[in-house]
């Protein structure tokens, strides 16, 4: 008798509780109510269609295009330009960061000129990698006002400051050339040697007095730099067509063990865009002669490339670990191990990174058509583990009980 | 990278957690379908949610000597000033040392090591886990780190969603400029991580397109008040002229006679950086690659905004599904036309944990 009451007032409320989800505004923002793509729906089942959408094509293998500036120009980041605060502003405020003064009494108290030049470093590259390799960079002073007149600046000092890890040490100056009409410098450094002190992010701070000015100013310009290699690429390559997918095999020279991330570009000759970004993420082993870049059949297929290609960009970038690299590839299988070691291990401070040399190293395949690729997405085992276990999490989001359970 | 807040319009800061998450039809509506919602739960446990949610918040640059590091079930550090998102599942505080060391750091407790470790342990799908994540500043710029680098759509890790409050993911001038160290209330000092934040440093650390999936959903602040706005604003970070500027960022001007330029930051950090984009430069707005989205004028994939998805016949404010801010506190912050919020660099962290309160638990459970 009283499980019937109980199954008849759970099946009133179950109807109630449905009428509210239905009537509901709010429930509709969980559950979209309009016909739409999946893709658009932030929840769990937007995320099953866009890991759906990506996992069309391997992570190892992606479409690039002329918008993905950052993988077109895999050595730089941009720099703009920014005003030349003097030094001496500068020292004021750092004096004052003893006192308890408000911000309205600072701002009255450091003299900030009202107008003041700008400067912009225009570097050919912010990763050096290898002693053979060159940082240049080019200094350009304007004037903050719209004067006809061109400054005049003087070079006081230049001088590269090492990595914080290794307690920010003096590293020399830079030979540098200006120019007699304009106020344009030209810095050049390359690591003389690949000791350590000349690893991790360096700066090149720059100090110039502008002709009128009394003030005092540094320019600074950073840039991360690798003169220790892991490797080098030598600028041999092989291709083939490999499960409908071409493989560019680059040969390699492995100095160290380490796990690393290899990518580079590949472009249509014809056309001369990108068509393909290819990553791997593995140990480069002093064993190994030469590394596979897959550039996957669907891509050349979707987008319609064929013709001639051309592989470029080639960079390796390694992890310094203080581990072996095997617990970095797979941290899940190796946590145990990763908290030991973490636990009883005092690790020294040192740069993250270190790069095979950089090279200029390119490479054109023979013709192929469209359908020399193949059509079909990518399929692995991981991925449909991965797919199932989005799918499974969408299905408990959409459990109505959950939202209650937060709210509680 | 911490700082204390001035004068924004994000003064109101709320200790306690607002519930309001969408608009109801009325409050008595809304009171008694939640009573009828528990009382069908209770009688029916057909529907239980077993899986382990864990909301991971992962702070930003940092100095705290007394800090613990690994993660934690409070936030020994304060680094997220007492708030703690409302969840139906359990709130962990990642704590690194933000200070020493840099963001990419995979050497204990670097960011890289601390946020692997916390992830391998709370996120894994083979331990009935999933996890969401809150991140700011420096905190987003070491998960993505992790993110990129990892084997995610390999292995069995879930993340869900990705908040990203103030990200410096994409760097930041101050520190190119050695200027961090005046932030925080004019401390004058400045960490090792520092150097990890500057834009060339942050952009070469790792692909940051490589989130294998995984949406980054960035709060980016722009404000034209915030500490030290008399010596930051205008001097260092990139800023243009022009039609369809954002009206909440800095005004500056080019010279006496020049044309009235905008930069878009929150004091430490610029758009370029919180909202992902793929190079240094000005921007005026978010942009998105997160479906139905696919910007073209330099957005890293699986980078957005939060949040407002769908699209609809003109009104990206109502009527929209998923169509956010949910919270108050963040909804009169939110600038719609520029996908930007009129926070500072600090405030960004109480419109996540705000929104992620007020978010309906299919999208923040």
């Amino acid at each position: 008798m009283i499980r019937m009451q109980n199954s008849k007032l759970r099946f009133v409320l179950a109807g109630l509780a449905l009428s509210c989800v239905i009537t509901n505004p709010a429930r509709g923002q969980g559950q979209p109510q309009s016909e739409q793509s999946p893709m658009t729906d932030a929840s769990g089942k937007g995320g099953v269609a866009i890991f759906e959408d990506f996992a069309k094509y391997p992570p190892e293998s992606r479409p690039l295009n002329s918008w993905n500036w950052d993988l077109l120009h895999p050595w730089l980041t941009e720099s703009s330009s920014m005003s030349l605060v003097p030094v001496q502003t500068l020292r004021q405020l750092e004096s004052l960061q003893d006192t308890s003064l408000a911000e309205e009494e600072i701002s009255q108290r450091v003299s900030m000129p009202s107008s003041l030049p700008r400067y912009q470093f225009d570097l050919n590259k912010t990763i050096v990698a290898g002693i053979q390799d060159e940082l240049v960079a080019q200094l350009t002073v304007t004037p903050q006002d719209d004067s006809n007149t061109p400054l005049r600046i003087h070079v006081t000092k230049v001088e590269l400051i090492g990595d914080d890890y290794f307690g920010s040490p003096g590293l020399g100056s830079v030979p540098f050339s200006c120019e007699t009409a304009k106020p344009v410098c030209t810095f050049q450094w390359r690591a003389p040697s690949t000791v350590k002190k000349y690893w991790g992010s360096l700066e090149l701070d720059v100090t110039l007095t502008v002709e009128g000015m009394a003030d005092e100013f540094v320019a600074r310009a950073s840039f991360y730099s690798s003169p220790m290699v892991a490797g080098s690429f030598t600028g041999n390559f092989r291709e083939r067509v490999n499960n409908g997918s071409l493989m560019i095999d680059a040969d390699v020279s492995v100095q160290k063990r380490m796990a690393c991330f290899v990518s580079a570009n590949l472009y249509s000759v014809d056309k001369d865009i990108p068509v393909q970004f290819a990553q791997r993420r593995l140990i480069m082993d002093p064993s190994m002669k030469s590394i596979s870049f897959m550039f996957f059949g669907k891509i050349f297929r979707d987008r319609g490339d064929e013709g001639a290609f051309r592989l470029q960009d080639l960079k390796a970038q390694c992890e310094n670990l203080s581990y072996p690299p095997e617990w970095f590839m797979d941290s899940l299988a190796h946590q145990e191990e990763l908290q030991t070691f973490h636990t009883n291990h005092q690790t020294t401070m040192e740069p993250a990174r270190v790069y095979f040399e950089y090279n200029t190293y390119s490479y054109v395949t023979r013709r192929y058509a469209s359908n020399d690729f193949s059509d079909q997405e990518w399929k692995s085992p991981e991925k449909t583990r991965k797919l199932e276990a989005l799918k499974k999490i969408a299905a408990e989001l959409d459990d109505p009980a959950l939202e209650l359970r937060k709210r509680q | 990278m911490t700082m204390k807040g001035l004068g924004t319009a994000a003064a109101q800061t709320e200790n306690h957690l607002p519930k309001r998450g969408y608009r109801m039809t009325t409050r008595t509506a809304n009171v008694a379908c939640v009573i009828v919602g528990c009382l069908t739960m209770l009688l029916s446990s057909a529907q239980a949610f077993g899986r382990q949610i864990n909301v991971l918040l992962i702070h930003g640059r940092l100095h705290n000597t007394k800090e613990h590091y690994g993660h934690f079930r409070t936030d020994q550090a304060n680094a997220w000033n007492g708030m703690r998102p409302a969840t139906a599942g359990n709130v962990w505080y990642v704590q690194w040392d933000a200070w020493n060391r840099h963001f990419d750091d995979n050497s204990w407790p670097g960011g890289a090591a601390v946020v692997r470790a916390a992830i391998d342990a709370l996120c894994d799908n083979n331990k009935g886990q999933a996890c969401w994540i809150l991140c700011h500043s420096a905190g987003c710029a070491a998960f993505e780190d992790y993110l990129s680098k990892s084997n995610y759509a390999h292995n069995s890790i879930l993340i869900e969603h990705v908040m990203a409050a103030d990200s410096a993911a994409g760097g930041s001038e101050l520190a190119d400029n050695g200027l961090l160290r005046l932030i925080g209330g004019l401390t004058g000092l400045g960490g090792n991580i520092d150097n990890s934040l500057k834009t060339s440093y942050a952009r070469g650390a790792y692909n940051h397109n490589n989130m294998q999936s995984v949406v980054i959903r960035g709060v980016g602040g722009a404000t034209d008040s915030y500490p030290l706005h008399f010596l930051i604003a205008c001097s260092f970070f990139p800023r243009q002229s022009g039609s369809r500027l954002n009206p909440k960022c800095t005004t500056c001007v080019a010279g006496r006679f020049g044309p009235v330029e905008k930069e878009c930051d929150d004091g430490t950090v610029a758009l370029h950086s919180t909202c992902g984009h793929n190079r240094v430069a000005s921007f005026q707005d978010c942009n998105s690659r997160i479906p139905p989205h696919n910007d073209t004028a330099g957005t890293y994939n699986f980078h957005g905004w939060w949040i407002n998805d769908h699209v609809c016949n003109g009104d990206f404010r109502r009527n929209c599904n998923w169509n956010g801010p949910y919270s108050s506190f963040a909804d009169a912050l939110w600038n719609s036309p520029f996908k930007t919020y009129h926070v500072d660099h600090s405030n960004g962290k109480e419109v996540v944990v705000n929104e992620y309160s007020a978010a309906p638990a299919a999208l923040c459970p």
